[in-house]
């Protein structure tokens, strides 16, 4: 048994490896993932790996359409939060101008992520990575395609990887802005903090609205809980109850499918608490949700759409505050309306760097 | 008295009754011999199909009903290749909550990706007249919805089943030593069988009480672990009905806790104050029980030291601030410490996870 | 049946029942109004069809190869060890520490950081180890509670003693060069520690069919009591065969961080592998030498889902139900391979107790 399997083992692999080095086309016609058959160094080894639908990548300078965009998403595309949003903005821009999308999602860990980028790199000339999760990855994965445009949201560049762009989104500073009129509507002097994973954007979230609350009125009470994770609204309901019977009244929570969760524990609790959600506004999902500390992720993958195709991607970071209220704003529901100035005033004196945020948000 | 009020214990039981189902279900399977890796797989086609039924029938019993056939379903293909074809348990497990979770998920997108979220209305609480009103215990034990209390009853049916009834009995041996079970003429498989399916059907009335009991609401993977969990919990009560209770209870408790602590700077007294109280009663429980002379001294000795500091922090009051992962470590822990007689006895049964057999083939 | 046909048979089960678990994916694809043969097409391409690919598909083959060894030797023992995902994890973890806070030239460096990994996921088992042997813990038990305790250690480390210094993302430092194993294909995942594991299958088929020890683990888990008899300390055997299991592991965790593209040490790098190796040696039926085309399926099977998804637009829950089939198609289908083995003589001694699980 064991000589069999041995036998056989060799068998397969010398064929697999033979019929690897053997050539590059695929069974199907469809867009070839072709890697170079001398094995050099990453940056000249590997030929070009556009889509073969007739499309050229970006080149400098070139006004150029995309014939298709891939996008990597860490979590589910229907979770009303932040994986949605890049989701929803990918179809819309898609329909906008007139590419083929390519998505994969629900991508757990840090191997399948590097795959997943180069997978789409296979067959789109720009690819998206969703979150700081995709970082490493955009590292790993551009040097391989040099001739496709990788951009990663929250994500990092190196200077000797051209094709690799950051846009990164600071969910901290709606955050503050957040926290400024959290301090003007709470009569309790309480306020709650509702995060899920422990991933930047949850940090930075958590200390701006901090100090958002902190700048306004240093005596209110401050509580930060994370639930541990962003699509469980039973422990999300329960944490909610938790601060709402500790005396919170107003509730900053980054939950994305969990959300509700927080809503259901406001209403059982009977009592005037108010909630203020990012990414999504849910001003119609009731009379107590303030407002929302907008991210439109729809205009920030139409931004890098543009970009790509005008071949203007940047060379460094690029930071998102609240300076274009087409990518992130805080915007306020009908019934809490007579807050505007309010927000209009923090949104300028941040955008005037008169405020100093705290490190990192 | 600091974290621990009325709220945190209310907390407690509603984040203890799924476990508490789940794993009772659990604990019948596990006494006949048969281990359901596959339970979180259990729970999660409960949470999607009893929210599909009341979806469809605006009814939440129906919707419920509908979630454990699905648990039964899921423990049914568990049935039917571990003791019948004698599959491996573990890998067959493993394999259907993949399964579970990409035929849920894969189900849930395609019949309401198109609409917007949605939500369904879901019972409320019924208090019970005179016990709810009891200072402290009141609320949180005596009014819950109706899944609630049944979680309670299903402990006390299954204690019954287990130790008053002839099935109860044949199921035990089936757990310890089926071929003397089978000598004795009972069905091995058959009762394994009817023991897997009691756990699908209470994993699915926990995956029901997630989705539909309390929230209304499905997610995709919404029982993030709990299956788990519950699998902890059988092993931390000692596979036995009221040891399975407390040690849902106790999850639920440090669940409710450790989601409260986070607002405080550093961990307040009172929590060492019931931890030592907490090992005082364990102690006192340990002693009362026989054990053999040194696990005795040992377990004195571990319980006084932990009373002593328990007390002696409840005094300083450090500036301590654990971190999460500590607090979602300790389920699986205290299982480890229980496993390792530190908690007290437990006796696992000797032919869990083992596929019966005849000298011949049956 | 002779041993070579026997051999053939359980390889066209085996095989046959994950063909037939793609076959079903196949139908629902269909019927649900997607195009089955591009998804087929992709699924080959992602896995075989480049050498980046066949490359990609080689590394995941390591860890695969490294667990399915340990639980063979584990099993030869008679002993079930389902904590891998823990092992690798802790093995991982010790791995990084190493690389991480000693400074040393090249291939010492990666020494000694591959041996702090095999001895972290011994050590982890370890506790499972003496539990049984001590307290006469059910190691199935034991091992799975701590996989959930080292995900939450290794959660701790990410965030904490270990993180990179500019704090921002849950992940440790860069491991430094000096501490990597060298590729073997450039701007692939694919490195020498490949080598490394296919030496672990000739080492371990040494082990338990070529030393003494090796046969002194086979005599205890074929029959402890006459094991025992025949002077064979079989707890410390035991626990032996434990320890190697958990050392393989950690050695495939140690790779993963050491061999693998991830430059650094985050959440989850473990990925599953730890569950889908004991699949792996399930379908290799307890061999060394089946594991390697067993691990070969299975990572061809991750590696191509991938594409799946990113090419022909599956959803992941498709790539998910399919895996799941397979799982199951290929554990179910080994009572077709027990049936034909009852017949022959084993060595259970009757009454003995539980009898031997189906898998040997």
């Amino acid at each position: 048994m064991s000589r069999k399997h041995l036998v056989a083992s060799l068998v397969v692999v010398t064929a697999l490896v033979g019929a690897a080095c053997g050539g590059d086309d695929d069974g199907g016609g469809a867009a070839t993932t072709a890697a170079s058959d001398t094995a050099t160094t990453a940056a000249e080894g590997v030929t070009t790996a556009g889509s073969s639908a007739g499309s050229t990548p970006a080149a400098g300078g070139e006004d150029v359409a995309l014939a298709s965009v891939g996008m990597a998403l860490p979590g589910p595309k229907n979770d009303k939060g932040f994986n949605q949003s890049h989701y929803d903005g990918l179809i819309a821009a898609g329909e906008k101008y007139g590419f083929t999308p390519n998505v994969v999602e629900n991508v757990v860990d840090p191997q399948a992520r590097i795959d997943a980028l180069k997978n789409l790199a296979a067959d789109n000339p720009l690819v998206i990575g969703v979150g700081g999760e995709y970082a490493e990855a955009g590292l790993t994965a551009a040097p391989q395609y040099p001739d496709v445009e990788f951009v990663v949201i929250n994500g990092e560049t190196d200077p000797a990887i051209p094709n690799l762009h950051a846009y990164f989104v600071r969910q901290g500073v709606p955050a503050y802005i957040a926290g400024v009129v959290a301090a003007e509507l709470t009569e309790a002097n309480k306020v709650g903090y509702l995060g899920g994973e422990l991933i930047p954007p949850t940090t930075q979230s958590d200390d701006g609205f901090k100090a958002g609350v902190a700048a306004s009125n240093p005596d209110i009470e401050y509580a930060s809980t994370i639930v541990g994770n962003f699509n469980d609204p039973e422990k999300a309901k329960e944490a909610a109850s938790a601060q709402i019977n500790a005396g919170a009244d107003v509730i900053f929570a980054l939950l994305d499918a969990g959300f509700p969760g927080v809503e259901q524990a406001v209403t059982e609790s009977g009592k005037d608490v108010l909630l203020i959600n990012p990414i999504f506004p849910r001003c119609d999902e009731g009379e107590n949700i303030v407002g929302v500390a907008f991210l439109s992720s729809g205009g920030l993958v139409d931004q890098i759409i543009n970009d790509a195709g005008s071949g203007a991607l940047p060379t460094e970071p690029q930071f998102y505050g609240v300076e274009n209220e087409e990518i992130q704003r805080f915007e306020l529901c009908e019934g809490f309306a007579e807050h505007q100035a309010l927000v209009d005033e923090t949104t300028d004196a941040i955008n005037a760097g008169e405020i100093e945020l705290p490190e990192g948000v | 008295m600091g974290p621990f009020d009325t709220a945190w214990l209310a907390s407690m039981v509603l984040l203890s009754v799924p476990l508490l189902l789940a794993a009772t279900g659990e604990l019948i399977s596990e006494r006949g011999g048969v281990l359901n890796i596959g339970l979180e797989g259990m729970m999660l086609s409960g949470a999607f199909f009893s929210f599909l039924g009341v979806y469809l029938w605006h009814n939440v019993p129906l919707g419920v009903l509908t979630g454990m056939g699905a648990g039964v379903v899921v423990a049914l293909i568990m049935a039917l290749l571990c003791v019948r074809l004698r599959s491996d348990q573990i890998v067959v497990g493993v394999g259907l909550n993949l399964l579970a979770l990409g035929v849920t998920t894969f189900t849930f997108r395609e019949i309401f990706a198109t609409q917007a979220e949605v939500r369904l209305d879901y019972p409320q609480p019924i208090a019970i007249p005179g016990l709810s009103e009891l200072p402290v215990v009141g609320r949180p034990l005596f009014q819950q919805t109706l899944l609630g209390y049944l979680s309670f009853v299903a402990v006390g049916a299954a204690w019954f089943v287990l130790y008053r009834t002839s099935f109860g009995l044949s199921l035990r041996a089936a757990g310890e030593s089926p071929a003397a079970a089978d000598t004795a003429g009972a069905s091995v498989n058959r009762i394994r069988t009817i023991g897997t399916c009691v756990a699908g059907a209470l994993a699915g009335a926990a995956g029901a009480y997630l989705s539909v009991g309390r929230l209304g609401i499905f997610n995709e993977g919404m029982t993030g672990g709990r299956g788990f969990l519950a699998l902890a919990a059988v092993i931390f009560g000692g596979w036995r009905p009221l040891g399975v209770m407390a040690a849902a209870l106790v999850f639920g408790a440090a669940d409710a806790l450790q989601l409260r602590l986070q607002s405080y700077e550093s961990i307040p007294r009172e929590v060492w104050l019931v931890m030592a109280m907490v090992a005082a009663a364990a102690l006192v429980v340990a002693r009362l029980r026989r054990g053999d002379r040194d696990t005795s001294v040992a377990v004195t000795i571990v319980g006084g030291a932990v009373v002593a500091v328990g007390v002696a922090l409840f005094v300083i009051g450090p500036e301590w601030h654990f971190p999460p992962q500590l607090w979602l470590t300790m389920p699986y822990v205290l299982a480890l410490l229980a496993l390792g007689g530190l908690v007290g006895r437990v006796h696992m049964p000797s032919a869990l996870a083992t596929p019966y057999r005849r000298g011949e083939d049956t | 049946m002779n041993r070579v046909s026997s051999a053939l048979l359980a390889i066209a089960v085996s095989f046959g029942s994950a063909a037939l678990a793609l076959a079903v994916s196949y139908g629902i694809i269909a019927a649900t109004g997607g195009d089955p043969n591009e998804a087929a097409r992709a699924l080959w391409d992602g896995a075989f069809g480049s050498r980046a690919q066949v490359a990609g598909t080689l590394s995941e083959l390591i860890p695969l190869v490294l667990v399915a060894l340990g639980w063979i030797v584990a099993f030869s023992a008679r002993r079930i060890n389902i904590g891998f995902e823990g092992q690798i994890l802790v093995g991982g973890a010790c791995a990084t520490w190493v690389a991480l806070k000693l400074s040393l030239p090249h291939p010492l460096h990666l020494g000694l950081a591959t041996a702090a990994g095999v001895l972290g996921g011994a050590a982890w088992v370890g506790i499972a180890a003496w539990l049984w042997a001590k307290r006469s813990v059910n190691e199935i038990i034991s091992t799975l509670m701590l996989n959930f305790v080292a995900i939450q250690l290794i959660s701790w480390l990410v965030r904490g003693p270990l993180q990179e210094e500019t704090r921002g993302f849950p992940r440790s430092a860069a491991i430094p060069e000096s501490a990597r194993w060298p590729k073997l294909l450039v701007a692939t995942p694919l490195a020498w520690d490949l080598i490394l594991a296919l030496a672990m299958v000739v080492a371990m088929w040494f082990l338990l069919r070529r030393t003494s020890f090796g046969f002194a683990i086979r005599l205890t888990g074929a029959n402890e009591v006459a094991a025992r008899h025949a002077g064979i300390a079989t707890t410390a055997v035991t626990v032996g065969a434990l320890l190697i299991s958990g050392g393989l592991a950690g050695l495939a965790g140690a790779s993963l961080l050491l061999g693998g593209e991830s430059t650094s040490m985050t959440d989850n790098f473990s990925a599953g592998f730890g569950f889908t190796g004991i699949v792996v040696a399930l379908l290799a039926r307890g061999s060394p030498w089946g594991v390697v085309p067993a691990a070969l399926l299975f990572a061809a099977l991750r590696q191509g889902g991938g594409l799946v998804e990113a090419r022909a637009g599956i959803s992941s829950a498709l790539v998910l139900i399919t895996q799941g089939l397979v799982i199951v198609f290929v554990a179910g289908s080994q009572f077709l391979l027990d049936r034909q083995r009852a017949v022959r003589v084993d060595a259970t001694t009757p009454g003995s107790g539980a009898p031997l699980p189906s898998g040997i």
